[in-house]
Order: structure tokens, then C-alpha cells, then sequence
């Protein structure tokens, strides 16, 4: 199965327009236009890798208005593979969920070569994109359709980080708060794109279709709880950014999935959400908890994230070569002093 | 005794975590994940640069706060290593560390 893809690098000459910017007018093809909003829609961000001069280019596309289709636009004349490793990390998406139109063969070919993750297409087929099982995403939330307004806001918050003497008085100043709640119905599309989506800060990789999750929230038994967790902060709301589905059993409580978006990396929110869960059971009464781990290769991080609140391995899990972690309740430390959660 | 590995793990914390250009400073012992400086992704990319500066293959189960709270444990956490593994260069006798190989067929 093909990744999904969740941005698009376009080329401008004779792909976003017909004509070379630099030697003259430009008509902008409406169908491309038409196709990336349309994947604008669904969630798929859109980046620009072009040789040339940026102000023009730029003007071109203001005149169109655009412009705020875009982010982090890169117009230059270095190899496109490389602006496409920054547009990578400056998106925070990985290369592999990443795809190229040009209509240049060479450069389909660098860029093929160079990143060999990275899909490319020919410029011609720009308005069959939405066609393609790789930028259809099963289902359109209102996160997805908001994504592009995301990563402005993100943006704006790294502008304004600058401007704090500490990290923690800037983080302090964002005023998170962070909502945890059972799940309800309407939030079930979102939590599976979460599901789907995130890869790092996922404890085990576990994936369920809406059937799956509908039936695990009615089950009759009250012993699986399913928890998401929405954030909002001065700069605006991120809308639900984790799920951790809970069973508790006469011996124990235990975490069995916990997944944090990554487009709210770099702020403690994954340690406030798993540190919040994990003090409200033991304010319950509960002695002993434990949660769930699956080496995917790619989820380091939720290990690490564990581990640092005082989770520790004791044991595997019986069936799917899972661990087991477990934490005693003096080892649990503060909820992060700059999140307040609801 | 070895304030390299200190300004070397300094240099990273300013470039990779602080704010550019910032005059920030703080003591070696700051508990880098109370003042969010470091979070679980952070400290990810960090142990990469230590594996790589340094030379040493980090296990995840020495992801722990004791390890990694502050810079002056994580320079306290690579002397052990170095004296565990003194030299990278000598793998004769096939020892290349057995948790290393694990950690190549679990990822």
C-alpha cells in the first residue's frame, strides 16, 4: 500500500503556469489551481520548489491571490531535491509522504534519484491527482481541511518564541490548555486519521476503521475507556491532537494505544496529555498501571516519552511481542507548569 | 574533567533548541524537560547528535531521566559509556556489542 501523501512540491514554469515568469507573461492553469485546492481541501499542504526569481514569481502569484495556497515557498537556483529536504524539515514531513510535479523530465529524474521517497509526476497529469488513491485520505475532517491555516499559525508561534528571554516564560505566554475527554461519535473520523497519520508519538502502530472504534466506544462493558485530547492556545485551536484508548481490569489499568499528532511536537503537550491520564487513575484509587509498547521502528520516541514519567519496563505482552511498562504513583512527575489542562 | 563533551553538548542545546542568536543561559544541572527545553522528540534528534559525536550506541532502555535530565548528566552518562566502550576503533574479536546488533533487526 502507497503512503499517503501529505504534501505536494509544484514546480511554477509551465506546470502551476504556461511560460517561463522570467521571460515574460504567465497564464496560470486554472485546472491546477482547481486541483490543489481541492487537495487543499482534504488536508494535502502544498509547497512550491522552483528555479527563478522569487519576487517575481511571488507577484505572479499574488495576482492570482495565491499566494496563501503555499507554504514555505522556495524559489532559487538550487537543485529542487534540496529545497525539497528543506520544505521536509521545515513541515515537519517526513520525505516519504511527500510528492513532486514538474514538468521537466530532468528534474523528475534528479529528484527520483536524488529522493528516492519523494513520488514524482509529470505536470500533464496535475489535474488527475485527486484520482490518485495517494492524495485521498478515507475520510475529510475539519482538522484536515484547516491543516494549511495549521502550519501558518505554527509559524507565527516560532516567530514569536524569539522574542522570550527562557524557553519556559515563551512556552508560558502560548497560555495551552489542553481539553481531555471521553470520545464522542463525531469525533471518531479524526481520531482514526490520528491513527493513520501519526507514526512517532504512536505507542503500537495499532490501526482500526471507524466500524472498529464505533463498536469498541458502544461496547456494553464499561472497562475500555477511549480519552481525546484537544489543544488550543493564543494562537488558536489545533482541534483534537491525541487519543489513548484505556482498559482497566480487576488487576490493573492499563494503557493499550496512545498516539500524539506530531504537528504539536516540541512543546510537551504528548507529556502532559500521558502525564494527565496517568494522575487522574491513580487519584482514582488505582494501584497498579501499566501501558503498552510496540517497537514499529519508528516510535523511538513514545519509548523515550514513557520512560521519562517513570514508566518502566516489567514484562512482555502476551501475543503481538509487545512490552509492558508500569510506574509507581511517587514516580509520576508534574504535569508540564506552561499546559493547563481542562 | 572533560569540559568538551560539555561544550559540545552546549553547542547543540543552543543551535538545535534555543531560540537563534538568543543570549539564554542556564546552569549545566537545569532540568532540561521542566524547562522545556527538551521534550520526547527532542530528546530523540539529541541522542542522535550524542551517538554520532561521540561515537557510542545509546540503547533505548538508557532513556531515562537519571541519564538525560541535564547536561551535566548526559556529559556524566557518555564518560561511563566511553569507559564501556573506550574505543571505537578496535572491533576485533567480533566485539561489536551485542546490543547494537539487536538494535540494527529491531528497527
Amino acid at each position: 500500500m502507497s503512503v499517503l501523501k501529505k504534501c505536494i512540491v509544484w514546480d511554477l514554469d509551465n506546470t502551476l503556469w504556461d511560460g517561463v515568469s522570467l521571460e515574460g507573461d504567465v497564464v496560470v492553469r486554472e485546472e491546477v489551481i482547481r486541483t490543489i485546492q481541492e487537495l487543499d481541501r482534504r488536508g494535502i499542504l502544498h509547497s512550491i520548489a522552483s528555479r527563478g526569481d522569487e519576487d517575481l514569481a511571488m507577484k505572479v502569484l499574488k495576482e492570482r491571490e495565491n499566494d496563501g495556497l503555499f507554504l514555505v515557498p522556495k524559489i532559487n537556483w538550487l537543485p529542487k531535491s534540496q529545497n525539497i529536504i528543506k520544505i521536509s524539515k521545515e513541515l515537519q514531513i517526513s520525505l516519504d509522504s511527500m510528492a513532486f510535479v514538474d514538468d521537466d523530465p530532468f528534474e523528475r529524474e534528479q529528484v527520483a534519484f536524488m529522493l528516492p521517497g519523494v513520488l514524482t509526476i509529470d505536470a500533464q497529469n496535475a489535474a488527475l491527482l485527486p484520482l490518485m488513491s495517494d492524495f485521498t485520505p478515507g475520510h475529510v475532517t475539519a482538522e484536515a481541511a484547516d491543516r494549511r491555516r495549521f502550519y501558518r499559525t505554527e509559524f507565527q508561534r516560532q516567530d514569536a518564541e524569539s522574542s522570550f528571554s527562557t524557553r519556559e516564560d515563551f512556552l508560558m505566554s502560548c497560555a495551552m490548555q489542553l481539553k481531555i475527554h471521553p470520545l464522542h461519535e463525531e469525533n471518531i473520523p479524526r481520531v482514526i486519521e490520528l491513527m493513520t497519520r501519526t507514526h512517532q508519538l504512536n505507542t503500537t502502530g495499532w490501526l482500526l476503521d471507524g466500524n472498529e472504534l464505533s463498536d469498541l466506544l458502544h461496547q456494553k462493558s464499561d472497562s475500555v475507556t477511549i480519552a481525546v485530547a484537544e489543544l488550543e492556545d493564543r494562537f488558536g485551536s489545533y482541534g483534537i491532537i491525541g487519543a489513548a484508548i484505556m482498559e482497566t481490569t480487576p488487576l490493573a489499568w492499563r494503557l493499550n494505544y496512545l498516539a500524539v499528532s506530531c504537528r504539536v511536537l516540541g512543546r510537551g503537550i504528548e507529556r502532559a496529555f500521558l502525564v494527565s491520564l496517568l494522575r487522574e487513575t491513580f487519584a482514582g484509587g488505582c494501584t497498579r498501571v501499566e501501558a503498552t509498547y510496540r517497537d514499529t521502528g519508528r516510535n523511538r520516541m513514545m519509548r523515550a516519552l514513557y520512560q521519562l514519567v517513570g514508566l518502566q519496563v516489567c514484562g512482555t505482552s502476551d501475543n503481538d511481542g509487545g512490552m509492558v511498562f508500569r510506574v509507581d504513583r511517587v514516580d509520576v512527575p508534574e504535569i508540564p507548569s506552561w499546559v493547563r489542562v481542562l | 574533567m572533560n569540559s568538551e563533551i560539555e561544550a559540545a553538548l552546549w553547542a547543540y542545546i543552543r543551535e538545535q533548541c534555543l531560540p537563534q542568536g538568543t543570549t539564554m543561559e542556564f546552569a549545566d544541572t537545569r532540568n532540561l524537560f521542566e524547562s522545556g527545553i527538551l521534550d520526547s522528540a527532542g530528546l530523540i534528534s539529541f541522542v542522535g547528535f550524542v551517538e554520532r559525536k561521540f561515537n557510542l550506541t545509546i540503547p533505548d532502555e538508557d532513556l531515562v531521566p537519571a541519564n538525560f535530565v541535564s547536561i551535566a548528566s548526559i556529559a556524566e552518562y557518555i564518560r561511563s559509556k566511553q569507559q564501556v566502550q573506550p574505543d571505537p576503533a578496535p572491533v576485533e574479536n567480533g566485539y561489536v556489542g551485542t546490543k547494537e546488533v539487536h538494535r540494527l533487526g529491531s528497527r
